[in-house]
């Protein structure tokens, strides 16, 4: 009981003090005031604060670790923990300074009663300087410390300064502080909590011993709240308190300032639907038909849906967050089937979502997991939540629809025409596709110049026997669906296309080029660094190489390089009108490039608009060699 | 009056009185909904009942408005009541507003019933600011309760959130919204009809909505929209014009620019749904055939590409993007995407 309160009449601190579930919990501290002294309560988070170091829950390593050295006499003069929210930092923190500090100490079992350790337990010891890092942060701050550091403890062994949020300091005063904690009196011990421990300059950090407290599991958490809910002398549906536990994500005060709140809101019992109204998160049969309606590419129903949503004032924000929960349940499901773990979907609609994994492909669950982590990042800056879940989802409905590269490749290959996908894209078609034979035959392309091969555009992928492997780009066997030199240009957009938008707007400032064999290269200009490194960081060369190796059957490796060439010489996507200055102009460049069979089909199968073309396209006559590698194809 | 003029948010007040009954209210709260819907207002209603002596009443949730307590709080100068907020001239919640607040919790109460700190605009906390509240938000002194008023707990910092209880306001129903309107003066017909449907349920938002000349420029707006080869140029242009003509005041223009983005986004919003055969969300009748037209015009990706186009500028609005660049390489990007049907 971290009772700050030297106000609150009663003394059962004491008796909360014990270590939970010793059984000598008589009265824990269950203020029962009178209705009028509602501001004298404490919340659960501080009145269960640990008060030994079995008491931390899920974080026995590092106790064991300090009772080792407590009674081994090797207590360090540094110490610094680190870790998530609520996860006993703090708590520990205060413990090791009552260990150290406890009139009957050093000792691993702090006694909670003498005046040292009560008066650790609420902040207040002369001897223990609880200091919030983040408020003071200056220099001066540490000055401060420096100063006081020399003079003795005024009754205690040890003078302690516990340092929290310690990661907020700023450079000068980190700096400051290095030879003190380097080298302080025998009578100093430092500890140091934060949350953001990257924050902290190697410098401290080498100076400390570091204890990482990890996040604490879901079973333990319900273990101690339905402790808390006993003591309190409330009662609650298990099925709520792991609800209570999985939302605390790791973190034992958030799952206590929840049950605290459903305690003060709720009725005599909690339970499930109280969590879900309380949060403002939708009952899981909501997100299942959600899920239902994006996998079964229905847009209309998924907009309805969040209407209603909205309407019964869910918190959209959390109902993305289940939404993220549920696709990546579906992956795993999709996965490991019925054996699959942690899962976060309540066990009554385990079997429908194993159904619905089983249905839905991999790709397509992936992807929606990338459509759904963006739309989480956008919605962060936005008013518009509406707006934008019911846009995520409605492309979540529409993810089919984009087809795969292979499949791409293939449609070109067997001469199937439209690219229309299942959806209903027909009914908003922007125009019939008039030019669209039913299916024509394969196309020779020798219509403009004599090739010795005149491969037919059989572009389906080939049996990896049949596979040239390493093959140079551009020498293969026509035939071979393939990336050249050629139909780089062509292909690109499309590739782009392809990624999701986080990427997309990075690899339209890239330029591609061929630089061996098998080889891409992604030239971003120098002003586009960001997107470089974002790109990288992102892992997109890795998804460039897997989507490259599913569409052209080959290994192809890619590198993305930065360049010297000013921006906006050649942005992929959207050339500006300075590339038509050419000799020919625009139109003729067009229709010249028109007569290239593989343009033709193109533009017929993706109903494709030139956005330009570039000088020089097309193959120059009396070029046999690469007309007869131009055989080559086109992905989306 | 007290609790009774709170529109809209019966709910929470009696979840608020069971707790207080219970003696269960927490001290640290974080209120999170609309903007506009009555958060503070609710905030400082908690802080009266909290604070009211209760001389005259048997009820102690109910404040009494008639002790010292009720009207100094009502006059906004209690002084155990501290309100804080962003500046009037920053972009974000500075460190030192925290600090001054955290130093007033720490004074005695002067009432001796405790002390209640509110803090608006939540959402704009810098980092430096969320972190120095830490601490006091997790053990504050005793008898104190402290309230953030945000928009979203998204905004907030995991560590400022496991801290607090959240309390999640709803849109105001239509009714409510409709009433308030009718009170400030705004007059019936469409417009205020529009407006409360648009307002997605905040009083204040449909305020700022009901301005007839907003609605002129989204007439404007959607026939640009509507005739495809878009003049990006002279849209932009005649865009700002209107932005700028809402004051000298960059808070002015930012809040404009906002609303008439809202505007478009409903627009494109309704087409997208029009498109796959849902009911528009808050277009006319009159508009439905437009509606229709532009569905049918490009494949709903092109559509979703324009939307999260326009989104991405709304963000850019909020966060402060310089308002000419948001508002041009917008128009730039509409012009492309809908003559292509995507905006990339």
């Amino acid at each position: 009981m971290a009772k700050r309160k030297s106000a609150t009449p009663e003394t059962p601190e004491a008796a909360a003090l014990l270590p939970a579930g010793t059984g000598d919990q008589a009265s824990p501290s269950v203020e029962q005031p009178a209705p009028s002294s509602a501001a004298n309560y404490t919340v659960l988070a501080r009145r269960y604060r640990p008060q030994q170091f079995t008491d931390v829950v899920g974080q026995e390593p590092v106790a064991q670790a300090l009772v080792n050295a407590l009674q081994s006499n090797r207590v360090a003069h540094a110490y610094l923990f680190t870790g998530a929210r609520g996860v006993g930092k703090t708590s520990t923190a205060r413990i090791l300074a009552k260990a150290l500090n406890c009139v009957r100490g050093p000792t691993p079992t702090p006694c909670g009663e003498c005046d040292s350790c009560r008066a650790i337990a609420t902040g207040e010891d002369t001897d223990v300087a609880e200091i919030d890092g983040a408020s003071n942060r200056t220099i001066d701050d540490v000055r401060e410390i420096r100063q006081n550091v020399q003079y003795r403890p005024s009754r205690s062994r040890y003078k302690i300064y516990i340092i929290d949020e310690v990661h907020m300091l700023t450079k000068e005063a980190f700096n400051a502080l290095l030879k003190t904690l380097e080298e302080p009196p025998e009578h100093v011990k430092f500890i140091f909590a934060t949350t953001d421990v990257h924050k902290v300059p190697i410098t401290i950090l080498s100076r400390c011993q570091r204890f990482d407290f990890v996040g604490i599991n879901g079973g333990r958490i319900v273990e101690r709240l339905r402790e808390i809910v006993a003591q309190e002398g409330m009662a609650a549906d298990d099925d709520a308190l792991e609800l209570v536990a999985r939302r605390g994500a790791g973190s034992m005060r958030d799952a206590q300032s929840l049950l605290d709140q459903l305690l003060a809101f709720g009725g005599e019992r909690l339970t499930v639907e109280q969590v879900h109204r309380l949060l403002g998160t939708a009952p899981a049969d909501r997100v299942l038909a959600l899920a239902e309606a994006a996998l079964g590419h229905d847009p209309k129903r998924a907009i309805e849906l969040l209407d209603d949503a909205a309407e019964a004032g869910l918190q959209l924000g959390e109902l993305l967050d289940q939404l993220i929960d549920y696709w990546r349940d579906l992956m795993a499901a999709h996965c490991a089937g019925a054996e699959a773990r942690n899962l976060s979907v309540v066990s009554r609609y385990r079997d429908t979502l194993i159904q619905q994994a089983k249905a839905a492909k991999l790709d397509t669950i992936l992807a929606g997991l990338d459509v759904l982590a963006a739309a989480k990042n956008r919605l962060r800056g936005s008013t518009q939540q509406l707006i934008w879940l019911q846009a995520s989802v409605f492309r979540l409905a529409r993810l089919d629809d984009l087809l795969s590269v292979g499949q791409l490749v293939q449609l070109l290959g067997t001469g199937g025409t439209s690219a229309t996908p299942v959806g209903e894209r027909a009914a908003s078609e922007r125009k019939p596709a008039a030019p669209t034979s039913p299916a024509p035959v394969p196309m020779p392309r020798a219509e403009q110049r004599t090739s010795p091969a005149v491969a037919p555009l059989s572009l389906a992928p080939r049996p990896p026997t049949v596979e040239p492997r390493s093959a140079p780009a551009g020498t293969g066997p026509a035939g071979q669906a393939k990336l050249t030199v050629d139909n780089l240009e062509v292909v690109w957009p499309q590739i782009v296309a392809g990624f999701p938008l986080s990427f997309r707007t990075a690899l339209e400032r890239a330029t591609p080029a061929i630089s061996g064999p098998n080889q891409l290269v992604i030239r971003f200009p120098s002003a586009y660094n960001i997107e470089h490194k974002h790109f990288l960081e992102l892992g997109g060369i890795d998804r460039l190489e897997s989507l490259l190796a599913k569409a052209a059957q080959q290994k192809w490796t890619v590198k993305a390089e930065l360049t010297d060439a000013p921006a906006g010489e050649r942005p992929a996507a959207t050339p500006p009108p300075a590339i038509n200055n050419s000799s020919a102009s625009r139109q003729q460049r067009e229709d010249q490039a028109l007569q290239d069979a593989l343009v033709r089909r193109v533009k017929e199968v993706f109903r494709a608009n030139f956005e330009s073309v570039d000088e020089g396209f097309g193959v120059a006559p009396g070029d046999p060699a690469r007309a007869a590698e131009g055989t080559d194809t086109e992905e989306a | 009056m007290s609790w009774q003029h709170i529109r809209g948010h019966e709910a929470l007040v009696s979840e608020f009185a069971h707790a207080f009954r219970r003696g269960r209210l927490a001290h640290a709260y974080l209120f999170t909904g609309p903007a506009g819907v009555g958060k503070r207002l609710f905030a400082v209603e908690l802080a009266k009942t909290l604070l009211c002596e209760r001389a005259a009443t048997s009820d102690p949730w109910q404040a009494c408005d008639g002790c010292a307590s009720c009207k100094l709080v009502a006059a906004g100068n209690h002084p155990d009541l501290a309100i804080a907020g962003r500046p009037e001239d920053a972009n974000e919640l500075p460190i030192q507003v925290v600090r001054d607040l955290c130093q007033t919790l720490a004074l005695k109460s002067a009432f001796g019933r405790g002390k209640v700190a509110i803090l608006d605009d939540a959402d704009d906390l810098n980092e430096a600011a969320a972190n120095s509240f830490l601490k006091t938000l997790e053990e504050p002194p005793p008898q104190s309760h402290l309230i953030l008023v945000g928009t979203s707990a998204q905004a907030q910092l995991p560590t400022i959130l496991s801290r607090c209880q959240l309390i999640a306001f709803r849109p105001l129903p239509d009714a409510v919204v409709r009433d308030l309107l009718r009170a400030q003066d705004v007059a019936e017909g469409t417009l205020l009809e529009r407006v409360v449907k648009l307002a997605n349920g905040s009083p204040g938002q449909a305020l700022a909505l009901a301005d007839p000349e907003l609605w002129d420029f989204r007439g404007a707006l959607i026939q640009a929209i509507a005739r495809p080869p878009l003049d990006s140029v002279a849209l932009s242009q005649q865009w700002m014009q209107f932005i700028e003509k809402a004051g000298k005041e960059s808070v002015n223009q930012r809040r404009r620019a906002s609303l008439t983005l809202q505007l478009l986004l409903d627009f494109l919003h309704d087409t997208l749904r029009v498109g796959v055969g849902a009911g528009p969300r808050s277009a006319e009748a009159d508009e439905l055939p437009l509606l229709r037209e532009l569905a049918g015009r490009g494949d709903p990706d092109g559509m979703l590409d324009v939307i999260e186009r326009v989104l991405e500028a709304e963000v850019q609005v909020n966060r402060y993007v310089q308002l000419v660049l948001a508002i041009e390489a917008l128009c730039d990007a509409l012009g492309r995407g809908l003559q292509t049907g995507t905006a990339r």
